[in-house]
């Protein structure tokens, strides 16, 4: 990764911080903490922006540091109106590191908003002093000795080592430098591209040891820091403290493209794994037959490792919705408090990052239609500050967000009457509150009579269902009439890689996600009644699919068949084949064009033996299955 | 692009002396098994760490007695900051 691209990665993350500890700091239980955190993400931004010379950067970085600073002195209070300007400060750092990503030449800041900030924290200060003069300690100066060992990959990877010392001495005064360049290698081993530099920086200073190191955040992985008190100059010799922070967890920045790679890679190596495995048996060595077995699970393991790197958090998407809810509850003149649980359950990245738009979509619709306003809450008897709740949990091998409030919910005769006019359903028909329900997924549907700006063009939730089931997920809703609305989602952990079930129907090999496989039976033939599509499984019944059926596979149904019961979302179905045929690892490749519409086809992969296998998508046929049982007995 | 000419002891840079341009520099003077002991520094637009650093090892070979002719101010200022202002002698 370039200079530059590390500079964009990092500052994107510090915003993030910046603007999701911001947006929490009115009901934080440790305001001061949080206000810590501000400033660090302000002042870790400033110093990595100087370093590559982006100025406008620097300046509102400042700008907004200079008055956090104020805060943490307790010179200055931070209301709405500071809250309200440090979030534009956020704004335009965005807009200026998005302008440095699209490769601009010459940043310009926003001059107002420069000047406001300023004027927060330097007007107020005064106004703040002369009025009572709260006088809360500034902390102490100390003379700090920082000792830097430079990384031998420094100056490759496009910093330049002097603007680091450059930097660290603006965080105080009466810098001393010296360099050391005794660690330069012979002349016959010397390579001038690599950094051999040592410097001690000795310098008075009120910031903490954790500002000074951040100072180096770009190049941790390599360069060695060692802070400490400056030897005393007469008798006491004091050690400088080195090991007053705990040792922190190395990290190691990769670009997504290489991961990717290394996942694509496994998924090779999975495949011929699995090639070598149903050689290795179809030959019955013992000997290879147990270093397969080896190899197998090694294999196994490669693949969990490799999967889990891309495996990142769903709060980091989470805490953009404070920002969004906040916005539109103040647009729309509601009262909307935002909850998050789960916020640390790891999914794939590639997943979460098509997650946004679909979760975008839902909150915008709860906020403006789902939730009242807070009279009209208040009339039915809720309070008038309303909740939305983002949650997140691990269920089966998939994950479930739910978006949900506790607005008035769907109105369910208000969308069959809307459905009836759009002509998407007859008008006699008779519909269960399910299908009712159903209906808002069907593309162009909008129950609202005015488009306003956030929703209402009936191009939302069918984009939304289409956008999870291109992820192999779903989308459900749960509607009680004047409580509230979920809408839950449900995704699978990751899109590369799965535990199989092999199953064989016809001459072909199916496979099913083994994470949702419940149990395998044999098809009880005397109690199948194909007219109802159930079958009794221990005193339970559970609808069944013939896949021979479904997926019109030609040829004669064995006379014994087996079924795979399957469960999703809760909901058990059984899955009728002919032969079961063990569980294995499927790389999951994406469907071309031509098949991608396919119903209960969710992708195909390559099986050991060199054959196309087709992956079930157990979602889809379990919907199939159900709506049939519930047709059959209506 | 870095233009690199030594005439007997005196070397001659002219562009920027960076990471971009060192390994040019240092491999031109091992082609030529060059060591010069002073470096005319009128044309050298500015230099980096790694600049810095080079002009390190040239003096080391000189046993610190490595001479800079004609720099610039921001030359002079950077060679300062690595902790070479002693060899700037005019």
């Amino acid at each position: 990764m370039s200079g530059h691209g590390v500079f964009i990665e990092e500052a994107r993350e510090l915003l993030a911080r910046m603007e999701s500890s911001l947006q929490g700091f009115g009901d934080a239980s440790d305001p001061q903490e949080v206000l810590h955190e501000v400033f660090r993400a302000a002042h870790t931004l400033k110093g990595a922006a100087g370093v590559f010379g982006f100025d406008a950067i620097v300046q509102f970085a400042h700008g907004a540091e200079a008055l956090l600073d104020k805060a943490r002195d307790g010179v200055v209070q931070l209301g709405t109106v500071e809250i309200e300007t440090l979030l534009a400060a956020h704004d335009e750092l965005v807009r200026l590191v998005e302008a440095v990503e699209a490769g601009a030449e010459v940043l310009e800041g926003d001059g107002a908003l420069a000047q406001r900030l300023l004027e927060l924290s330097e007007g107020r200060a005064r106004k703040a002093k002369k009025a009572k003069a709260p006088k809360k300690k500034a902390p102490p100066t100390q003379r700090r000795l920082v000792e830097v060992r430079f990384g031998a990959p420094v100056m490759k990877e496009g910093f330049d080592p002097l603007d680091f010392l450059h930097c660290l001495e603006q965080c105080g005064r009466n810098a001393t430098r010296v360099c050391d360049w005794s660690a330069v290698p012979p002349d016959a081993t010397y390579d001038p591209e690599q950094c051999f530099l040592r410097a001690t920086v000795e310098l008075d200073t009120e910031a903490s040891d954790e500002v000074l190191r951040s100072v180096f955040d770009f190049i941790l992985d390599s360069t060695t820091v060692t802070i400490g008190a400056p030897p005393a100059k007469a008798a006491e010799p004091e050690k400088p403290k080195q090991k007053e922070e705990a040792p922190a967890e190395k990290l190691v920045k990769v670009p997504a493209t290489r991961l990717d790679m290394l996942i694509d890679l496994v998924g090779e190596l999975v495949i011929a794994s699995a090639a070598s495995e149903a050689a290795t048996t179809r030959a019955d060595a013992l000997a290879a037959r147990e270093a397969q077995a080896t190899v197998t699970h090694l294999v196994s393991t490669i693949r969990d490792t490799a999967l889990s790197l891309r495996m990142v958090p769903i709060g980091e998407t989470f805490s953009r919705f404070h920002r969004l809810v906040r916005d539109v509850s103040k647009q729309l003149s509601k009262d909307i408090a935002l909850e998050v649980k789960g916020a640390e359950t790891e999914l794939d990245k590639s997943i979460v990052e098509r997650l946004v738009d679909p979760l975008t979509h839902i909150v915008r619709n709860s906020l403006d239609h789902g939730v009242e306003t807070p009279d009209a809450r208040v009339a039915a008897g809720k309070p008038a500050k309303a909740t939305l709740t983002l949650s997140a949990f691990h269920e089966g091998g998939s994950i479930v967000v739910d978006v949900r409030d506790d607005g008035r919910g769907l109105d369910r005769p208000r969308i069959l009457r809307k459905a009836i006019e759009k002509r998407l359903v007859p008008s006699d028909v008779q519909l269960s509150d399910e299908a009712i329900d159903e209906l808002i997924f069907v593309p162009g549907f909008s129950s609202v009579d005015q488009v306003s700006e956030l929703s209402g063009r009936g191009v939302g939730m069918d984009v939304v269902r289409r956008s999870i089931e291109d992820l192999r997920g779903t989308v459900q809703v749960l509607s009680t009439t004047g409580k509230g609305l979920t809408v839950r989602l449900r995704v699978p952990l990751t899109l590369a890689i799965i535990d199989g079930f092999q199953v064989g129907v016809g001459t072909r090999t199916w496979v099913v996600p083994l994470k949702v496989v419940h149990e395998c039976v044999d098809l009880p033939v005397v109690l199948e009644s194909e007219l109802h599509h159930r079958l009794d499984l221990r005193g339970e019944v559970v609808p069944f699919v013939r896949l021979r059926d479904f997926f019109s596979v030609s040829g004669e149904r064995p006379s014994r068949e087996c079924v795979v019961v399957v469960e999703d979302g809760g909901r058990r179905v059984g899955l009728v084949v002919d032969r079961l045929l063990g569980a294995s690892q499927a790389v999951i490749k994406p469907l071309g064009p031509l098949f991608q519409n396919m119903e209960g086809i969710g992708g195909a992969t390559l099986l050991g033996t060199g054959e196309v296998g087709f992956v079930v998508d157990v979602a889809q046929v379990v919907r199939r299955a159900t709506s049939l049982a519930h047709r059959v007995s209506a | 692009m870095l233009k690199v000419d030594v005439d007997g002891s005196l070397l001659r840079l002219e562009g920027r002396l960076d990471v971009r341009s060192v390994m040019h520099a240092h491999q031109t003077l091992q082609q030529l098994g060059a060591s010069p002991g002073r470096l005319d520094a009128r044309g050298l637009e500015g230099l980096d760490t790694a600049g810095a650093q080079w002009l390190f090892v040239l003096a080391r070979r000189h046993g610190g007695s490595f001479e800079i002719l004609n720099a610039s101010k921001p030359v002079v200022a950077t060679l300062t900051a690595a902790g070479f202002e002693r060899w700037v002698v005019r």
